[in-house]
């Protein structure tokens, strides 16, 4: 074939790989978008990654976070743009981001600010091994790279510990309660065998007892606790109760007085935002939730 | 024995429907109330029957005011065929009938063989003994006025008297859904009926012919007020009709069935405009 | 149907209360977990220890007969709404009971209201309150100044109610979290795990008193159902029956949807399939729906806690599943 007179692009070849690269940076990137290799105005509506963000060190460059956000306090003080179900775009927009970190179930917000030209980084929560992988991706992402593997070896090694630790003992029977209706056992929602609390229970050394439930969430009855007899209840709550509230929520659990749990007094009611959000904190999570399935080891 | 005294009533007390309207139904009496649609024909019914309270004026059975004396009483003594009865339920014929005897019934008493005779004994006068176990919903439109009639009948019946002394039925234009072969069956019915039960009968209608067929006291009604009443004779002439409805007719008895009969002929002047 | 009304009450009331019997003895026995019923009735073992023992009378027991109090007090409840406002197609949720119950309920769950009283969380003690809100505003909307209780005005009142709750509802919901959204529509679907008798034992007396109401109503009904005015020439206090109607199924709805949830199609289809085999005398239906509701709840209880076991399905997902195609066939027959 001959190759001289017409210039690469005009070669009927060249006119095919033209296209096909035309064709799939459109689709990948939609409107012509820039990819900052340092982002200084960070938008992040997932609250975990947040804390990842300030984690590493990229705290200055965020400029707005979810309308959830708690955890470092320097990041609650930030403008908040909605959360997972109402995602202000206007406040996104207005705020002038160059990376916005969203929900992967957000498809709405990703096209919208596709077509602003806007980058985004998709978050999907899934297991507590998603936790280091996403800290990694978006450390490389924000450009603290080496801060943020650092970090994730850390947490990675920490696990491990109590992995280690733990295997050699007793992994007590576990139920892992996320709520149920107030002052008493109905509407008892329990962790199923998948999900990132329940991957942190089992690294602390506990059997879930739902865990042959593919779920991540399993509506517990009264006739389920009794046949699975739990040694141990973990009931997670994202608010504070007063002490005499927590002393009638914790005595609500007699009725089921057959269950070992309940007969040891191994009954937790856990406070801890540390155990719901899939942040760098974790670790933090695990070696809590080890230290009450088998105190003083 | 039944009497309304110069009653008046209004569903709105600023436009009363029945002004001032006085008449007489004697023991075994047969009274009709004629008059054009809208004139309170049902409504003065409603009063005779004591369901509505007159603002002026006195309803009174055997002298009692009606409004003093416990519905369950007045239910034993009177009866209303309303125009028209749809059931909400499925309901049989003779259950139909048997709700009749429900006024006899104490509280939590369920009927006897009394009371189950009485309901077969109505269903026989009427000609509907071979209806009793088919549903209401699915009989036509004559059989559904004669049940409806039985039921009435079984209302006002005493246990073992064969006689219904001092009761009355009320029927609320009893014709005016049928068709022409079933009102004369109804009008036949009313007739035997009232020779052989010395009951009063009271029929609202606005169909002349009919009542002229079946009366033998008449009130004619015109915009809540009496324009005329006393023997059908008297009042269902030429210029009674034509003050009730501005028209002109013929009115003959015919040799055949003794009954006036009356021809419509031709509009006067504009009718009573309401 | 010839034979004495006397005698059709006795009959239905031994067929169908074998029926219900039958349900009550049968139902703890069924569950996703195998128990031993020896050792749940060995008296040696302290029923602390006895898991057998736990299972069957903590569990399952109460269940059973949460479904009982619940699937009677909606198919009576279903049978006098529909002879009050003379339509069968009229539920116990018309008239927004259940509206005023799940707001109620809404807000309980939603605030996170901790609060109890005689053993009875804030949950049902709210959902009452709505259900009893619900009921006063619909009765004071269509109390007519002059000639008694207007059905109509109830009708429309109740169906304004309805949306207008509904709509508040989603308001409420909105403000939610994750985890109250789930539980809160877990809720509207129904629950019958009460594990415990103290809600069935406040809501019996209720429902003893609405029941007694109820079989007072029952020739009243029979009247009611010929038309207002014929009723009240046939010497019925009308005025009095419609309310004694409303108020007692009211309550009776109430108490059931504190209980265990606004189960749907219950109070349309036992008062339907129950006229279908006696009749309409309403002597007979209603004490036949109190008993066939009774074992049908029990029923569809049993049916959602195995049938996708480990998974406990809501039982009012198996009674719409039930319901839908019985109340479709239902038209299709009529027409």
């Amino acid at each position: 074939m001959t190759t001289t007179s017409l210039p690469w692009h005009a070669r009927p070849k060249g006119r095919a790989y033209t296209c096909l690269v035309l064709w799939l940076a459109a689709s990948g990137a939609g409107a012509a978008q820039v990819v900052v290799e340092r982002p200084t105005r960070i938008i992040c509506v997932v609250p975990a990654v947040t804390e990842m963000l300030f984690a590493i060190g990229a705290g200055p460059q965020v400029v707005g976070v979810s309308s959830f956000e708690r955890f470092p306090p320097e990041a609650t003080k930030l403008p908040t743009v909605g959360a997972l179900l109402d995602p202000d775009t206007e406040r996104i927009l207005s705020l002038r981001p160059d990376l916005v970190v969203v929900y992967g179930s957000q498809t709405d917000l990703q096209s919208q600010l596709a077509r602003a030209g806007i980058p985004v980084f998709v978050y999907s929560h899934a297991g507590l091994a998603d936790v280091t992988l996403t800290l990694r991706e978006i450390g490389a992402r924000v450009g603290h790279s080496e801060r943020a593997g650092r970090l994730a070896a850390d947490i990675e090694r920490r696990i491990a510990a109590v992995r280690a630790r733990t295997a050699g003992q007793s992994q007590p029977r576990t139920l892992i309660v996320f709520g149920r209706e107030p002052l008493s056992l109905r509407g008892i929602y329990a962790s199923g065998g998948i999900g990132f609390v329940h991957d942190i229970v089992a690294a602390a050394g506990g059997a879930n007892v739902f865990e042959d439930v593919r779920r991540q969430a399993v509506q517990a009855t009264t006739e389920q606790i009794l046949s699975r007899r739990p040694e141990v209840i973990l009931e997670l709550r994202a608010a504070a109760l007063s002490p005499e509230m927590l002393k009638r929520e914790m005595d609500v659990w007699r009725t089921l007085s057959a269950v070992p749990a309940v007969k040891a007094g191994r009954v937790h009611i856990i406070v801890d935002p540390r155990t719901v959000v899939p942040g760098p904190r974790v670790a933090e999570a695990v070696e809590l939730i080890a230290d009450i399935l088998s105190p003083g080891r | 024995m039944l009497r309304a005294a110069d009653v008046w009533f209004g569903y709105d007390p600023a436009a009363p429907v029945v002004r001032g309207v006085s008449l007489d139904v004697p023991p075994g009496g047969f009274l009709g109330i004629l008059g054009p649609n809208g004139s309170g024909k049902t409504t003065l019914l409603r009063l005779l029957a004591g369901t509505r309270r007159p603002s002026r004026g006195h309803v009174t059975l055997d002298g009692a005011d009606l409004s003093r004396v416990p519905r369950a009483t007045i239910s034993r003594r009177m009866a209303v065929v309303p125009q028209e009865t749809q059931l909400a339920f499925d309901y049989t014929a003779l259950e139909v009938v048997l709700m009749g005897r429900y006024p006899h019934l104490r509280a939590f008493e369920i009927e006897g063989p009394g009371d189950v005779a009485i309901a077969r004994q109505s269903l026989e006068a009427t000609g509907t003994r071979d209806l009793q176990d088919r549903l209401f919903s699915t009989l036509s439109g004559g059989e559904k006025q004669r049940v409806v009639i039985a039921a009435a009948l079984a209302q006002i019946g005493q246990p073992g008297a064969a006689a219904t002394s001092h009761a009355v039925l009320l029927l609320d234009e009893p014709t005016a859904a049928l068709d022409l072969a079933y009102q004369l069956e109804v009008a036949a019915l009313l007739r035997e009926l009232q020779e052989r039960l010395p009951i009063a009968i009271v029929v609202s209608t606005h169909d002349l012919n009919f009542a002229a067929s079946l009366c033998r006291t008449i009130v004619l009604l015109t915009r809540g007020e009496v324009l005329a009443s006393g023997a059908i004779d008297d009042v269902i002439t030429p210029a009674g009709i034509r003050a009730l409805y501005g028209v002109d007719a013929e009115v003959e008895r015919r040799p055949l069935t003794g009954h006036l009969i009356v021809v419509p002929v031709a509009r006067t002047g504009p009718r009573d405009s309401r | 149907m010839n034979r004495t009304i006397g005698r059709r009450v006795v009959v239905a009331v031994m067929g169908f209360g074998l029926l219900a019997v039958a349900a009550l003895l049968l139902a703890p026995l069924a569950g996703s977990t195998s128990i031993s019923l020896r050792r749940a009735f060995d008296p040696n073992i302290p029923f602390t220890d006895n898991v057998d023992a736990q299972i069957f009378f903590v569990a399952r027991l109460p269940r059973t007969l949460a479904g009982a109090l619940v699937g009677s007090a909606l198919a009576a409840a279903g049978v006098v709404f529909q002879g009050l406002l003379r339509n069968p197609l009229a539920t116990p949720f018309t008239l927004g009971v259940s509206a005023g119950a799940a707001l109620g309920a809404m807000l309980a769950l939603t605030f996170n209201w901790s609060f109890g009283w005689a053993g009875i969380a804030g949950a049902p003690l709210a959902s009452f309150a709505g259900s009893l809100a619900a009921v006063g505003i619909v009765y004071s909307l269509a109390r007519a100044k002059h000639h008694g209780l207007s059905t109509n005005v109830l009708l429309l009142a109740g169906v304004t109610l309805n949306s207008f709750f509904s709509a508040l509802i989603l308001f409420v919901q909105y403000f939610a979290d994750f985890t109250e959204t789930f539980r809160i529509l877990r809720w509207l679907m129904g629950d019958l795990d009460v594990s415990s008798y103290r809600p069935l034992v406040t809501a019996a007396p209720l429902l003893l008193v609405s029941f007694a109401v109820f079989a007072w109503l029952a020739r009243p009904l029979n009247l009611l159902s010929l038309g207002p005015d014929s009723a009240e020439t046939h010497g019925l206090d009308v005025v009095r029956a419609q309310r004694a109607a409303f108020f007692s199924a009211s309550l009776a709805t109430g108490a059931a949807v504190s209980v265990g949830g606004p189960i749907g199609f219950i109070g349309i289809i036992i008062p339907h399939l129950v006229r279908l085999l006696v009749g309409s005398d309403h002597r007979v239906v209603l004490p036949a729906s109190i008993l066939v509701g009774a074992a049908f709840l029990i029923g569809c209880d049993v049916v959602a806690r195995t049938i996708m076991a480990p998974l406990d399905l809501p039982v009012g997902v198996i009674t719409a599943l039930i319901g839908g195609p019985f109340f479709l066939w239902l038209l299709v027959r009529k027409a």
